[in-house]
C-alpha cells in the first residue's frame, strides 16, 4: 500500500447505547456441563487444601484441641535443628546436581548428537523409572555396604582397599541422584526435542565450535526448562524418604523426612512433633516452587517451542564420541544392570551372602515358591493392583475435566484452580500421609482402615503429574476440533466423550501409565496410612527390610518389577493401537 | 432492515476480557449491522484483528455478544433485549474452520456423519437416512471414494472438502466459513475458490465467508462487507467496493490503490475535479461532495496510463523508480513529486528505470472519498 496520504489515527469505538449487560447465566453453558465442572473443581480444592489445613491445626494443638506449641519443643529441643537443615540442604542439593548433570547430558547426547548406542541410553535412562526406589536403594546396600558390599569385596581382592560406604552422605546423594536422573532425562529430552535446531545450526554456520554452541546457544535457550527441572528435582530430593531412611539412619545422618518418620514410629506416635518437622520441608518446597514460577514467567518472552514438527539433525561429535560412549555404557551398568542383577542374585539364595563360586553353584528358586504361596503377600499384590489401577484411572479422568476448565473454558478463577492442582507437588508424600492421618482420624469419614485412604493419598500426590499430561495434550489439540463438534450440534458431554477424550487419548494414556507406576512404588505415605490387612506391596517390602528378610525381599522385588514391566508393556501395546498416530495429530495442531 | 432477509445481524457489540470500572470498554466489534438474502454469498473482508472472525463466531454461537440481535430464517438466535441466547449446538448452522477441525480419530465417513448422530435423540434421523445423506454430502464434495479412509490420510484440500461436507450434511440454513482457504497453497487456493463458488451456487445455501484476502472476496461474493477496527466500513457488491470505495480504508485495503489528498474544485453529477499538489484529477464519487471539501482520491494501479514525457516536470509528470516483471503485466514504482505510485502497465514494451513519464487517469478508476468519512 502506498502511503500518499497520512493515515488517520485509529478511531475510538463509540460506546453502545446503555443496555443491561447479559448475565453470565446466558453464556451458553448447559446445566450438566456446569455440574461436572463444579464437581471436578470442588474435588481438587478439597484434596489439595483440606489436608494442609488439618496439618497446621494438628501441629499447633494438643490432644485436647487447645493451642500448644509443644510439638515444636519436642521436635527441636535436642538442638539439632541446624544439623537437620544442613543435612537436608546438602543432600537435596547434591542429588539435584548429580541428577541434573547426568540427565541433561544424557538427553542432549540422545537427541542432538551422533553418539553410538543412543537406543541403549534411552533404555538406561528410563528403565529406572520402573524400579521402585525402595528396591533400588536396598539393592545398593548389597553393592556398597562397607565390608560385605559386593563392590567393596571386589575392590578388596583386587587392590586391597574397601573404598565404598553407601551409608554416608555421599552414598545418599549418589543413590538418590540415580533415582532422579530418569525424570530429568525425560523432561530435558522433551525440551531438546522441541527446540528448533536452526538456532544451533545458524550458530554453527556463523563459525562457532560445538562447545561454544552448547554454552552460548543451547543452554540459554533451554534455561526455562532447565530451571523448572532443577526446582522439581530439588523439591523431590527434599521429600525423598527411602534413601535417607535406609541409607542415612544407620549412619546417624538425619534429614527432615527421616525425622518425621521417627517421630511417628515412637509409641505413642507424636503427631504434633511430626507436623512441626514437616513445616520447614513445606516452606523450603514452597520457596523453590515460587522461585521457579517467578523465573518461568520472565522466561515466557523467548519461546523456543514453535509447534512445528522438527527432524533434528544430530550434531557430529567427531572423535570425542568414542571417548564418551563408554561413559554412557558405564552409566547403564550402574543405573540398571548392577542393581537388578544383584536383586536377582539375592533372590536365588537361601541366606544372604556375597556372590562367590560356592553361592553361585547353589542357586534356588524356592524363594519364589514361598512368596507365591503366601496368602498375605498375594493379597498385598492384589491391593497394589487395585489401588494403582483405580488411582490412575480416576486421576486422568478428573484431570481431563480440570485441564479442560483451565485450558479451554477459562472461567474466572481458573488460574487459582490450576495452581491448586499443582500444590501437592510441594507436599512430601510423608507429610501428606501425616496430614491425611490428621484429617481422617478427626473427621467422621470412615476411610481410615480401608484401601480408600491410600487412593486418596495417591490421587492427591499424583494429581499434578496427571494434570501436566492432560493439559499439555489439550494445548496441542486445536480448539476448533471441539468447536466443530459444537456447531455440529453435539452437546457438551457428547463433545467431551466423542471428540475431546479421543483426541487427547495418547496424552491421557501416557499419564495413566505414569500414575500407575508411581502409585505402585509409593512407600512413604503408604507406610503411615496402611492398616493390617490392607498392606500394599511396597509396605510388605519395607517390613521385610526391617525384619532382615533380605532374600524374600529381593524375590518379591523381582516379582514387583515384572508386574510393572507387564503393565507398561500392555499399555504401550494398547497405546500403539489406539490412534496414537503422532503424525496424524500434527496436521490438526495449530 | 429488509424483513425477507435470511440472516440479520443488528446492533452487534462484543467486548473481550475484564472490564475495569471507569475505563472505556474495548470493543472487538461495535454496532455491526449486516444482512444476507437467501442464496447470498456475503463476505466479511478485513485485516486481522478487524473483528470479522468475532462477528462470524457470534453468529455461530461460539462467542456471546454483549448487545444486539442475530436472526437466521426468522429464528432469533441471539437477542440481548429479550435475553435470548441459543447455544451453538442448537443453532443448526454449518461451519468450516480455518484449520478444518477434522477429527483425527474418525474416518472420513464418521466425520461427515457426526452431526447427524449427536444432539438430542428425537432429532436424529434414522440410520438409513443418515447413510444416504452422508453419501450425498461426500459425493457433492467428491470424496465418495474416500469414505473409509482415515481422516488424517487426506491432503489439505481433501480435509477442506470433508469439513465442507460435514457442515453441509445437516442441510443448514446458513453456512459459515472462517478463512477456509488460508491454509492451502497458492495453486490449490485458486482451485478451491472456484470449487467453493460452484458448490455454493449449486446447493444454494446462504453463506457468510470470512477472509483477509481481497481477491478471494472479489471473486466469490455477491456482497462484501469491508471491516476495520471492529466496524463495517462499507457493504456492497464486489464491483461497488472495488470501483467506488466509500471510505479511505476501503480504498486502501481493497486493491493496492494509490491515495492522494486534495480539495474539490468543482462538482458535477457523479464526478468531481480535485486539486492535488501534483495536479488536477477527475474522479467519480458515491457521496455528495461540496466544492472546497477535503478528499482522498483513490487511483487503481491499472487505471493509470504511463507515456514517455520530455525532461521537464509539469503536471502529473514523474520518473520510473523501479519495475517488476509479473508475466502478463509490469508493475512500476513511479515517483511523482514526493510520493511513490503503484502503476501496472503492459509488459510488451516495458519502460526502463529512470524514464521520465507522464501519468493520465481513467475516470472510472479514480474515486473520491471524503476525508471526514475516512474514520
Amino acid at each position: 500500500m502506498t502511503q500518499l496520504a497520512p493515515s488517520p489515527p485509529a478511531p475510538r469505538l463509540a460506546p453502545p447505547p446503555s443496555a443491561p449487560r447479559l448475565t453470565k447465566v446466558f453464556r451458553g453453558r448447559s446445566v450438566g456441563e456446569l455440574v461436572i465442572m463444579l464437581v471436578a473443581a470442588a474435588l481438587v480444592i478439597y484434596l489439595a487444601v483440606v489436608p494442609l489445613v488439618y496439618l497446621v491445626i494438628g501441629t499447633i494443638t494438643d490432644d485436647n484441641g487447645a493451642f500448644s506449641l509443644d510439638g515444636f519443643t519436642r521436635a527441636y529441643s535436642d538442638g539439632r535443628l541446624w544439623e537437620l537443615i544442613q543435612n537436608t540442604l546438602v543432600f537435596a542439593g547434591g542429588a539435584t546436581v548429580f541428577a541434573v548433570v547426568c540427565g541433561t547430558g544424557l538427553a542432549y547426547a540422545v537427541v542432538r548428537t551422533d553418539i553410538p548406542g543412543r537406543g541403549l541410553i534411552f533404555v538406561a535412562a528410563t528403565v529406572p523409572l520402573i524400579i521402585p526406589g525402595v528396591l533400588h536403594t536396598i539393592s545398593w546396600t548389597f553393592l556398597g555396604s562397607p565390608r560385605n558390599g559386593l563392590l567393596n569385596s571386589w575392590s578388596e581382592s583386587l587392590f586391597g582397599i574397601e573404598p565404598f560406604n553407601i551409608f554416608s552422605m555421599g552414598g545418599m546423594i549418589f543413590v538418590d541422584g540415580l533415582h532422579q536422573t530418569p525424570l530429568v532425562f525425560l523432561l530435558m529430552y522433551a525440551a531438546f526435542r522441541n527446540m528448533d535446531p536452526s538456532f544451533e545450526e545458524s550458530a554453527l554456520m556463523a563459525g562457532s565450535k560445538l562447545p561454544t554452541v552448547i554454552t552460548r546457544i543451547t543452554l540459554p535457550l533451554v534455561k526455562p526448562a532447565l530451571i523448572g527441572v532443577i526446582a522439581l528435582t530439588f523439591v523431590r530430593a527434599i521429600e525423598a524418604f527411602e534413601v535417607p531412611a535406609i541409607l542415612g539412619t544407620p549412619g546417624g545422618i538425619r534429614v527432615f523426612t527421616s525425622g518425621i518418620y521417627n517421630s511417628l514410629h515412637l509409641f505413642p506416635p507424636d503427631y504434633a512433633a511430626a507436623g512441626a518437622l514437616a513445616m520447614p520441608v513445606l516452606a523450603i518446597a514452597a520457596i523453590a516452587m515460587y522461585f521457579q514460577s517467578r523465573l518461568n514467567k520472565k522466561a515466557k518472552n523467548f519461546q523456543t517451542v514453535t509447534g512445528k514438527g522438527f527432524r533434528p539433525r544430530p550434531l557430529p561429535l567427531g572423535g570425542v564420541k568414542y571417548a564418551l560412549a563408554p561413559l554412557m555404557f558405564l552409566f547403564f551398568l550402574v543405573a540398571v544392570v548392577f542393581p537388578v542383577l544383584m536383586l536377582l542374585y539375592v533372590s536365588t539364595q537361601k541366606i544372604y551372602k556375597g556372590p562367590s563360586l560356592d553361592s553361585l553353584s547353589h542357586l534356588t528358586l524356592s524363594n519364589y515358591g514361598e512368596i507365591l504361596s503366601d496368602g498375605d503377600i498375594m493379597q498385598a499384590l492384589r491391593n497394589s493392583v487395585v489401588v494403582g489401577l483405580t488411582t490412575a484411572t480416576l486421576v486422568m479422568l478428573v484431570m481431563a475435566v480440570v485441564s479442560w476448565i483451565t485450558v479451554r473454558a477459562r472461567p474466572k478463577g481458573s488460574g487459582i484452580l490450576e495452581s491448586l492442582t499443582f500444590l501437592p507437588i510441594g507436599v512430601p508424600s510423608l507429610v501428606l500421609g501425616v496430614s491425611l492421618l490428621f484429617v481422617y482420624l478427626r473427621v467422621p469419614i470412615p476411610i481410615y482402615g480401608t484401601l480408600l485412604i491410600l487412593i486418596v493419598s495417591y490421587f492427591t500426590k499424583y494429581m499434578p503429574y496427571g494434570m501436566r499430561y492432560a493439559s499439555s495434550a489439550m494445548i496441542q489439540v486445536s480448539g476448533e476440533l471441539e468447536e466443530s463438534a459444537q456447531t455440529s450440534g453435539a452437546t457438551w458431554l457428547q463433545t467431551f466423550r466423542r471428540v475431546l477424550i479421543p483426541t487427547i487419548l495418547p496424552g491421557l494414556l501416557s499419564g495413566w501409565i505414569y500414575v500407575l507406576v508411581v502409585s505402585f512404588r509409593e512407600v512413604a505415605s503408604s507406610l503411615l496410612l496402611y492398616t493390617p490387612g490392607n498392606e500394599v506391596l511396597s509396605v510388605v517390602i519395607w517390613q521385610q527390610w526391617e525384619n532382615g528378610q533380605l532374600t524374600l525381599l529381593s524375590t518379591l522385588g523381582i516379582i514387583m518389577i515384572l508386574v510393572l514391566c507387564f503393565f507398561v508393556g500392555v499399555s504401550r501395546f494398547v497405546g500403539s493401537r489406539f490412534g496414537v498416530k503422532e503424525d496424524g495429530f500434527s496436521e490438526v495442531k495449530h | 432492515m429488509d424483513s425477507n432477509k435470511l440472516l440479520k445481524v443488528e446492533g452487534l457489540y462484543k467486548s473481550y476480557g475484564g472490564h475495569q470500572k471507569g475505563r472505556e470498554r474495548n470493543y472487538a466489534v461495535a454496532d455491526i449491522n449486516l444482512s444476507a438474502a437467501s442464496g447470498d454469498f456475503l463476505t466479511l473482508l478485513g485485516p486481522s484483528g478487524c473483528g470479522k472472525s468475532t462477528t462470524l463466531r457470534c453468529i455461530a454461537g461460539l462467542e456471546s455478544p454483549d448487545l444486539g440481535t442475530i436472526t437466521v430464517a426468522d429464528r432469533v438466535l441471539f437477542s440481548s433485549d429479550n435475553g435470548i441466547s441459543v447455544r451453538a449446538n442448537q443453532r443448526g448452522l454449518g461451519m468450516v474452520f480455518q484449520s478444518y477441525g477434522i477429527w483425527p480419530h474418525m474416518d472420513v465417513y464418521k466425520n461427515a456423519a457426526f452431526p447427524l448422530q449427536v444432539g438430542e435423540k428425537k432429532n436424529r434421523p434414522p440410520a438409513k437416512q443418515i447413510r444416504e445423506r452422508v453419501e450425498r454430502a461426500l459425493e457433492v464434495v467428491q470424496l465418495s471414494d474416500f469414505a473409509g479412509r482415515s481422516a488424517t490420510a487426506l491432503s489439505g484440500g481433501q480435509q477442506q472438502r470433508l469439513a465442507l461436507a460435514r457442515a453441509l450434511v445437516m442441510e443448514p440454513p446458513l453456512l459459515l466459513l472462517d478463512e477456509p482457504l488460508s491454509n492451502l497453497d497458492a495453486k490449490l487456493r485458486t482451485d478451491m475458490r472456484f470449487e467453493l463458488k460452484r458448490l455454493q451456487h449449486e446447493i444454494g445455501v446462504t453463506t457468510v465467508y470470512v477472509t483477509h484476502d481481497q481477491s478471494e472476496a472479489l471473486a466469490m461474493s455477491t456482497n462484501i462487507a469491508v471491516m476495520s477496527n471492529g466496524k463495517v466500513e462499507q457493504v456492497g457488491s464486489p464491483r461497488e467496493v472495488y470501483g467506488s470505495p466509500a471510505a479511505e480504508f476501503v480504498a486502501r485495503f481493497v486493491g493496492s490503490a494509490n491515495l492522494v489528498s486534495g480539495t474539490v474544485t468543482s462538482a458535477s453529477g457523479d464526478g468531481v475535479t480535485v486539486k492535488t499538489p501534483d495536479g488536477l484529477i477527475t474522479a467519480s464519487t458515491t457521496t455528495d461532495l461540496a466544492v472546497g471539501a477535503d478528499v482522498f482520491v483513490s487511483v487503481r494501479p491499472e487505471s493509470v496510463t504511463l507515456t514517455p514525457a520530455g525532461g521537464e516536470r509539469g503536471e502529473w509528470e514523474g520518473v520510473v523508480d523501479g519495475s517488476a516483471y509479473l508475466g502478463m503485466t509490469m508493475e512500476y514504482r513511479v515517483k511523482v513529486g514526493d510520493t511513490e505510485w503503484n502503476v501496472s502497465g503492459s509488459s510488451e514494451s516495458p519502460l526502463a528505470d529512470g524514464t521520465p513519464i507522464r501519468l493520465s487517469f481513467a475516470k472510472h478508476g479514480c474515486a473520491a472519498v471524503p476525508m471526514a468519512a475516512a474514520s
